[in-house]
């Protein structure tokens, strides 16, 4: 049985430390749902947050390879804990003349109008992964030119 | 080292980054680095010429190199250092550093890349070494600051050689080994997060003492830990203070000696049948400093079926990896067996009282399934020859092996008696190894005798090493077991894939005899039984390296084999092939 697993990684900001890791999943077999990194509140440091579907007796295993990898400073699996999770996605939709279609989405806190022009609507969307994906299905796929988004970032 | 020359090498000079790097080397201790020059790292051997107190060993490949070096390191306990350059000449080590990773053995490897203003453009001879070694080293590092390069080597032999023990590569681009700088040698190493030996937790060693005591059926296994620990005396005190069967891996062997009367042989695959029921019947399987390869639990939901698992082991991730673990240690072997050992002396705690039943019963096996095999009349059989070996030589003696059969039976019928006496790629099964490995021995302990025990498959991979043994005079024991197939696909062929045999031939070619000759190596070639005595004490008596071919039949087997996926009921023990 697999579930969504979460982890908080704080590493050292040394040049290929994102490939070592992804290539760490890669080579046990794990497949990352997204994975973002950015500066932290230490200088030197970077915090990735990754998302992987693990198997429960797997979640300890990543973590214990990820902990003995040199540049990695510390692992923290949050999905077993209360957490905040958030994503950032630009939706670009097409403006069309049908009435049967959605042709923007609901007004929310989570998402509003950031560019638009004759054919098309750019909206940003701020959620959690899963209402994004909600919030893309309930649209007509036809009016959906692109997704972009920057993979979750979380902590507990 | 003279302590004026230490005082001359730490002067704050401005020196090339080409002479950092020989002056780190020597103050880390190193005393030999193996390597093979090229471009990129000419402007190192270029210093070497100021460094005649430097050693090199220049091999005949760069594959030859690395697995010289990891000898040197598995017969040492030192870090072993290997060299090459940039493109084909580190691409060439790669197999030997997988075979240093998957059995954790120290080496730093330095490589040299095409300069910095090159890098990224497909430059002649240009390697992404970091890139491709990712997965098979503890850690590397691309320096392209010269004022880094000095504090890497000082990171990277204390990775090396601390915690789980492993391969660090430091890839250089050649205008950085050009640049100079002020030589500054870091007193102190500390690499942030890094904890190499955690400190032992006694509330867990406390459970699993409690667990030893109650159980009825105790096993262990020893792996290659407690051989890279140098835990074998504490591993000896601890098993005879309790009372407690041991059984080592592949890796593990020496470490208790085989004449010992708790030890049960080599679980696994080739594994002898005390040390497969042992594990299949006990209550308690202690391992320790070994990970549950599937060459030792075969089918791991039938292996071990009534025990509770105890795990000891430096690497936290290896600890439930394969298998659910009820007492996990975390820490350095020798670290927890000491633990262990002042806590046993203890008055105050319960000594465990031996089960006869269980010890009888495991001798019992011992007596019933001793390895053996059948000597019909002359005919030379590879085991007479690994006996042959065994009783010929001291508990000295380092052996070094090549991938197959012949490793198997080495294992099953050698002589180890010692921690560090038995050399052999065991995890990664890197044919190839056997020659370079036994070089890289014979220059760490030059007064061993040092036997390196191939196919005539192996053999062949890094035959080009020969020149070495002679140019140096290394007195390596080639052994040679020559038959004529490549033996251990042969074996998968007949008993697994009906006898459909396919690309195992090798008779007839080389004549290994000549081919010794060619490099300077005397050789030596043996048929019979009574051959093989004659030319194995002609070799004893040989003061230069020496090559024996000992000419055996390709229909022998090994046995006891359990197939992959399957237990220890599955064993196939031979048949009437098996009578001695």
């Amino acid at each position: 049985m697999k579930n969504k697993s979460l982890f908080s990684v704080l590493v050292q900001d040394h040049p290929r430390v994102m490939e070592r890791i992804t290539a760490l999943f890669g080579r046990r077999g794990y497949n990352i749902h997204s994975i973002t990194v950015g500066s932290c509140e230490i200088p030197g440091k970077s915090r990735m947050t990754i998302v992987t579907e693990l198997e429960n007796q797997k979640v300890r295993q990543i973590e214990m390879q990820l902990n003995k990898m040199v540049d990695v400073l510390n692992v923290e699996e949050i999905s077993s804990q209360p957490y905040t999770i958030q994503e950032l996605a630009f939706v670009k939709v097409a403006k069309t003349v049908s009435a049967n279609s959605n042709q923007s989405f609901p007004s929310s806190d989570h998402v509003s109008v950031i560019a638009s022009d004759q054919q098309h609507v750019l909206y940003r969307i701020i959620d959690t992964p899963e209402n994004i994906n909600l919030r893309i299905q309930q649209m007509d796929p036809q009016q959906i030119l692109r997704v972009i988004r920057t993979g979750a970032v979380a902590t507990s | 080292m003279e302590a004026n020359h230490v005082r001359n090498i730490m002067n704050p000079d401005i020196v090339s980054g080409s002479e950092i790097i020989l002056r780190c080397l020597l103050l880390e201790g190193v005393e030999c680095v193996f390597g093979y020059p090229g471009g990129a790292v000419l402007y190192i051997y270029d210093a070497m010429v100021d460094h005649p107190e430097f050693q090199h060993l220049l091999t005949r490949h760069e594959q030859g190199a690395i697995h010289a070096a990891d000898g040197y390191a598995r017969a040492s306990g030192k870090t072993g250092v290997c060299m090459a350059t940039s493109g084909p000449g580190a691409t060439n080590l790669i197999t030997g550093i997988a075979t240093a990773y998957a059995d954790s053995v120290p080496l730093v490897i330095f490589t040299g890349n095409v300069s910095t203003d090159m890098i990224g453009t497909d430059a002649f001879q240009e390697a992404d070494i970091v890139g491709m070694t990712m997965p098979v080293v503890k850690n590397s590092y691309f320096v392209d600051n010269i004022d880094d390069l000095a504090p890497t080597i000082r990171e990277a032999f204390h990775l090396a050689g601390t915690g789980r023990k492993g391969p660090v590569l430091i890839d250089i681009p050649k205008d950085i080994l050009a640049a100079k700088t002020k030589f500054l040698h870091p007193e102190t190493v500390n690499v942030e997060g890094y904890v190499p030996y955690p400190e032992v937790n006694l509330a867990q060693v406390n459970k699993l003492y409690q667990a030893i005591i109650k159980s009825k059926c105790p096993v262990i296994i020893a792996g290659g830990g407690v051989v890279s620990s140098d835990a074998h005396g504490a591993l000896l005190h601890f098993i005879e203070q309790l009372n407690i069967p041991v059984t080592t891996t592949l890796m593990g062997l020496g470490c208790v000696p085989d004449n010992h009367p708790l030890f049960l042989g080599m679980p696994g695959m080739h594994g002898t049948v005390a040390a497969n029921r042992a594990i299949h019947e006990a209550d308690l399987l202690i391992a320790i400093g070994a990970r549950f390869d599937d060459r030792v639990t075969l089918n791991i939901k039938k292996f071990a079926p009534n025990a509770e698992i105890a795990h000891i082991d430096i690497d936290a991730a290896e600890i439930g990896k394969n298998i659910h673990t009820h007492y996990p240690i975390r820490g350095d072997v020798s670290d927890v067996l000491n633990v262990f050992n002042n806590h046993v002396g203890d008055e105050s705690t319960p000594n465990r009282k031996p089960i006869k039943t269980w010890h009888q019963y495991l001798d019992s096996l011992k007596e019933m399934y001793p390895l053996k095999y059948r000597q019909n009349g002359h005919d030379l059989k590879p085991q007479y020859v690994m006996e042959l070996i065994r009783d010929t030589t001291d508990e000295n003696t380092i052996v070094t092996t090549d991938v197959g059969q012949h490793q198997m039976w080495a294992a099953q019928f050698g002589p180890f008696k010692k921690n560090r006496s038995f050399i052999t790629s065991g995890g990664l099964g890197t044919m190839g190894f056997g020659l370079p490995s036994a070089l890289g021995a014979q220059i760490a302990c030059p007064e061993k005798m040092v036997v390196s025990i191939n196919g005539d498959g192996g053999i062949q991979m890094c035959a080009q090493e020969l020149a070495v043994c002679a140019i140096h005079n290394l007195p390596v024991k080639i052994v040679v077991i020559n038959n004529q197939v490549l033996g251990m696909i042969y074996q998968w062929q007949n008993l697994l894939y009906k006898e459909r045999y396919s690309s195992i031939d090798l008779q007839g070619k080389p004549d290994f005899v000549k081919l010794a000759e060619a490099h300077g190596v005397k050789g030596l070639r043996a048929k019979t039984k009574e051959e093989a005595d004659t030319c194995w004490r002609e070799a004893l008596k040989t003061d230069r390296p020496v090559l024996i071919e000992f000419v055996v039949p390709k229909e022998e087997l090994v046995y006891p084999m359990i197939p992959q996926g399957q237990s220890v009921k599955e064993v196939m023990l031979g048949g009437d092939s098996c009578e001695k």
